[in-house]
């Protein structure tokens, strides 16, 4: 009971000190409770109410019907989910290697990798998608470069191709971070042992390392998967029209069809499928028995 | 669980430097098969480095390790078959008791249905069976070092090194796994290798000790050795105490004590060891307890050492008193068992201490003046 207010005694508070102040803990947590109520709460239940409202007043689930009765809308939160899971599994493959030799190299080459990370994580994503149009371009450095060499240009823009480059080019820090977290955690100690107890180096990192940093894989899957699955600038400027993503239909039905009924309706239909998946996921993977091996 | 007995375990020229820094310097040294050899020495001194190396973590820069006659020095480490119990038990959090020490099984391919009455065996031994399905965390750290032990042993390894491990125990504890340990090498016929900076377990595990320092060995020896006859000031004064007395050596007695005479030039009587030279300078050690406090008007009963000095310290130590006595300007430190009966002196009394010239122990090289007087 002292632990909501510790820097009152216990005896203060068995006094019934405690019943005329608010806990501390409160006091801490009340700003960010109201922002939170204030930006994200209330604005969530407007788009709630929004989504089942009838134009004439009353309840309608309209909105919801349109969805399913449209194979369109359908297909584009395939195509969402589709690419969110393509670019949660590039990053991975990528990330783990690399997080693997941050936390291994000697220090200067892990710094250095490290500001590259970093530098790619702090600048604008609108910033780094130009970039990619830069150099993805039918007249762009990569293809200058191919031409030069004599090979056919590439079409890597307003299609897939550009969708999952500068997703993934953006995504990869998160990953990248997540992972190095977790695997910086584990104790060298413990791969030392494993090569003592007769483990080959890959064996070791197959035994040991890798069921421990487990924990983060799955925080960095998950992490650029939410991500993903709201992307917007990248999709829209890097792809084409078989890659609109749920974020750009929805952005459309606002600024075009001011539908904010409709759009509201998509945005829960995604909010809904996300919750879903994370908690499919918790179970399927169920984190701790995948991250623990008996005999 | 048996054991596979021990390998003999020889290290040649074993060398190691980082850049210009030298770590280990040349270490040669001869493990007989099932001997407890203990690597002594402050942090820093090598001995980790040295384990290390024949561990197969570190590779050395010179020198050789041989396992019975088997060069392993470009051994990888999974290939050596060396138990190893590491500082902070090193045992995998992600798995159970039993997959931690079937972990070696399992690497090692040996038969999944060996595995359970291995664990079993390996567990009853290091006295904790029936915690095969419990996770490292859920253990004290006395069970995680058995666990630990078990993990190294389960394979039968030849030679076990063991680094620190008893560090992070409490006191009581640690002295209890020390007994365990013993018991479990002895029953197994293992070879040891000990790393610790603790002299106290180092006397009361090792067959041998090898005291080191910046990377070089000082002595090797048995814990009677080392105590009674220390090499040089260094072993003097890091296994145990000793008051350091330094003086020039002026003749022979008829027993073949040699005749010193010392700072201020005050005399006494020293055992030589090996052929000492009238004229020579010499540094002697001198443990606290072989210091005896003469009564007052009580004779020497053989000693042919007896100096006078002031009572400037006393240090209650429980089982024993001690006594810190200025003798001119040297600082001498007696020990004497608590309740040996007669009233302990005061600060500021005069007392004679007493000594015989045997248990002055001359030391190999001479030592500059700044180590004359107890520290």
């Amino acid at each position: 009971m002292s632990q909501s207010s510790p820097f009152v005694p216990a005896t203060a508070a068995a006094m019934g000190r405690r019943s005329r102040r608010p806990p501390l803990a409160l006091c801490l947590l009340l700003p960010a409770l109201l922002l939170l109520g204030f930006v994200f709460l209330y604005p969530m239940l407007d788009i709630v109410l929004r989504s089942i409202a009838a134009p004439r007043g009353g309840v309608s689930l309209a909105h919801y019907g349109k969805i399913i009765a449209q194979p369109a809308y359908l297909r584009v939160f395939l195509i969402t989910f589709e690419i969110a899971l393509s670019v949660t599994v590039a990053t991975l493959l990528l990330g783990y290697p690399l997080a693997y030799v941050l936390v291994t190299a000697r220090r200067g080459i892990a710094a250095a990798i490290m500001a590259c990370v970093l530098l790619a994580f702090f600048t604008d994503v609108l910033v780094r998608t130009y970039a990619w149009l830069v150099i993805l371009g039918p007249e762009g450095a990569l293809n200058q470069v191919l031409r030069a060499l004599g090979s056919a240009p590439l079409n890597l823009l307003y299609n897939r191709y550009g969708v999952l480059l500068g997703m993934c080019y953006a995504l990869l820090p998160y990953m990248v971070l997540t992972l190095y977290s977790v695997m910086r955690g584990i104790d060298r100690n413990l791969l030392q042992a494993a090569r003592n107890l007769g483990a080959s180096d890959w064996r070791a990192f197959r035994h040991v390392f890798l069921p421990l940093s487990l924990p983060g894989i799955a925080g960095g899957s998950l992490l650029v998967f939410i991500l993903a699955i709201g992307y917007f600038i990248t999709p829209r400027l890097l792809g084409g029209a078989g890659d609109q993503m749920i974020a750009m239909v929805i952005e459309q039905q606002v600024e075009l069809g001011v539908d904010w009924g409709f759009a509201s309706a998509l945005a829960i239909v995604l909010l809904a499928l996300t919750i879903l998946g994370f908690l499919l996921y918790d179970r399927l993977v169920g984190l701790k028995s995948l991250f623990e091996s008996k005999i | 669980m048996r054991g596979a007995g021990g390998a003999a375990l020889r290290l040649e020229g074993l060398g190691k430097s980082y850049g210009g820094v030298t770590a280990v310097a040349g270490v040669s040294l001869a493990v007989h098969a099932g001997e407890f050899v203990t690597l002594l020495g402050p942090s820093g001194s090598g001995k980790t480095t040295t384990l290390m190396m024949i561990a197969g973590f570190v590779a050395p820069s010179a020198g050789e390790i041989m396992i019975d006659s088997r060069p392993v020095a470009r051994v990888p480490p999974e290939k050596r078959g060396l138990g190893m119990v590491f500082q902070n038990y090193a045992l995998f959090p992600h798995m159970t008791v039993a997959a931690n020490i079937a972990f070696p099984l399992k690497m090692r391919g040996w038969p999944r249905a060996e595995w359970r009455p291995r664990v079993a065996r390996a567990l009853e031994m290091v006295k904790l069976p029936g915690y095969e399905e419990r996770f490292p965390r859920q253990l004290s750290g006395g069970q995680q070092q058995r666990v630990a032990l078990a993990r190294a042993l389960v394979f039968e390894p030849r030679v076990l090194l063991m680094d620190e491990p008893l560090g992070a125990l409490d006191k009581k504890l640690r002295e209890h796994m020390q007994a365990e340990i013993k018991r479990i090498q002895r029953a197994l016929g293992v070879t040891v290798l000990y790393v610790t900076h603790d002299q106290e377990e180092a006397l009361t595990m090792s067959d041998r000790i090898v005291v080191m320092r910046d990377g070089r060995i000082e002595q090797f020896g048995t814990p009677v050795e080392l105590y009674e006859e220390p090499a040089n000031a260094f072993v003097a004064d890091f296994i145990g105490e000793s008051n350091f007395l330094s003086g020039t050596v002026v003749g022979f007695a008829p027993d073949g004590s040699a005749e010193l005479r010392g700072a201020g030039g005050r005399r006494f009587r020293a055992a030589p060891r090996g052929a000492v030279a009238a004229g020579a300078a010499v540094a002697a050690a001198l443990r606290p307890e072989r210091l005896r406090l003469m009564r007052n008007g009580e004779e020497s009963s053989g000693e042919e050492n007896c100096w006078e000095g002031r009572v400037a310290e006393i240090v209650y130590l429980g089982e024993a008193i001690k006594l810190r006595v200025a003798v001119d300007e040297l600082t001498l430190t007696a020990k004497m068992r608590n309740g040996d009966g007669g009233p302990t002196p005061c600060p500021g009394d005069r007392v004679r201490l007493a000594w015989r010239a045997d248990h002055t122990v001359l030391l190999g090289t001479p030592q500059p003046g700044e180590e004359a007087g107890a520290p």
